[in-house]
């Protein structure tokens, strides 16, 4: 959908809540899956069926690799908000208003 | 959440099936001698080695903990549905920021920012997406304990029951065990939803895994003799021991795939930020964002000298006290 300029000033000010809290706010509701998805207690019973192990192993991994991955977006996440929070204060500044 | 075999109920059947088959050997004449070890003299307390040996047998199946599966389910799903709100109720905002970037500002880095906007509502859908498959992994897990459990506990009883068949020659009662085809359940299980409806797990919950559909096989325990009733139990015991490692390699082989596919996957938001993106770095420049009311000509050279500037408040601000100590510079011990 297009959306039409409002003019330098405003537009810049529409750009902030995304880098002062939607990303930011993303970024916290995101880590707070994070340790779930890491905490794996085991699932095996008394018995000793080997391909229990196997599965068990493979499902680690997987599960440690939804979490990991989530970390870094998590981190990229924060570093987008900050990015674009720097560039906002300096046009603030290069107007005359920081 | 279903009903179970406990350990405790499959012990219990396992101690009764040794016993008949102890009692029923007895009756028939048949002596019991177990070796204490492979190849070794018989062991002096061969009937309790010999139910003991049942029990054993029971205790593969009992090699998965339903209850354990359960929770680490609820709290895949827990946390897949956690994301799939994240993502509902953030995804109008990030699309009205790629939205307005994409229109309204120009350059390089805008786009950069654009995109990062997209490339996050594709990762939120993404993360949900994996999360919720091992929640279909940990529930098509928590079927084949159950139908494992339940298909050692109907071999035992069907075996019992030609145990009782043999000494007392009752043609009557029926001796065919039915047990799930384990490997089908899992094949069933991790194809109730793929990637991409795997949203729809969510919901209906563990009652997905619980509810389907388990094709299940008979095994016949007769035998005329008390060797034959122990051969065709044997055999069934096997049957089932493969039975169960079937359905665990087949989920172990999906999950490794799904591993593997979600490696593959293109995921741009792992990726660095571009340097352009910094405006502390030598990459930044105002015509990479820039919008058509602040031209690059006369608006660049004012952004360039407050860039000079916040550089110059950065240095000074580390070459204080307090930035020293905050750079790590404990100052004179």
């Amino acid at each position: 959908m297009p959306v039409p300029s409002r003019g330098f000033e405003l537009d810049l000010t529409d750009l902030e809540p995304v880098a002062h809290s939607v990303l930011p706010d993303l970024a916290t509701g995101l880590r707070k899956s994070i340790a779930t998805i890491l905490t794996y207690d085991s699932v095996a019973g008394p018995g000793r069926f080997d391909p229990v192990y196997r599965v068990e192993g493979a499902y680690q991994a997987f599960a440690d690799l939804i979490g990991d991955r989530l970390a870094v977006g998590c981190d990229r996440i924060d570093a987008t908000a900050r990015a674009l929070r720097e560039v906002i204060a300096l046009y603030r500044r290069a107007d005359g208003q920081g | 959440m279903a009903d179970w075999k406990t350990n405790e109920d499959l012990a219990l059947i396992a101690h009764r099936l040794g016993t008949a088959v102890v009692a029923m050997y007895e009756k028939g004449g048949f002596p019991i001698s177990v070796p204490a070890y492979p190849g070794g003299a018989p062991t002096p307390d061969a009937r309790q080695t010999f139910v003991n040996s049942f029990v054993e047998d029971a205790e593969d199946f009992m090699s998965l903990e339903p209850r354990k599966i359960y929770d680490e389910y609820a709290r895949m799903e827990q946390e897949g549905s956690a994301l799939r709100d994240l993502g509902s109720t953030q995804g109008g905002a990030l699309e009205n920021a790629n939205a307005r970037l994409a229109a309204n500002w120009h350059g390089d880095a805008a786009e950069a920012f654009a995109a990062q906007m997209f490339h996050i509502q594709r990762f939120i859908d993404q993360q949900r997406d994996r999360t919720l498959q091992a929640a279909q992994a940990m529930g098509t897990l928590y079927r084949l304990a159950i139908e494992a459990r339940r298909s050692y506990h109907n071999l035992a009883e069907a075996t019992i029951v030609a145990c009782e068949k043999e000494m007392a020659d009752q043609d009557d009662r029926d001796t065919k065990a039915q047990v799930g085809m384990l490997g089908e359940l899992v094949k069933t299980g991790v194809n109730l939803f793929d990637v991409k409806k795997v949203g729809e797990l969510v919901g209906k919950g563990i009652d997905n895994f619980t509810e389907m559909g388990v094709t299940m096989v008979d095994i016949a325990l007769d035998g005329s003799e008390a060797p034959a009733v122990v051969e065709s139990y044997i055999r069934g015991r096997n049957e089932l021991r493969e039975s169960f490692d079937s359905g665990l390699t087949e989920l172990t082989k999906w999950i490794k795939l799904q591993d593997s596919l979600y490696r593959e996957e293109p995921m741009p938001i792992l990726e660095p930020l571009p340097a352009y993106l910094d405006i502390s770095g030598p990459d930044f420049r105002y015509d990479r964002f820039e919008h058509e009311d602040r031209p690059p000509d006369s608006y660049g050279p004012r952004v360039e000298q407050e860039r000079a500037e916040i550089a110059e408040e950065e240095r000074t601000a580390g070459d204080s006290e307090i930035g020293r100590r905050l750079g790590g510079d404990k100052g004179p011990v």
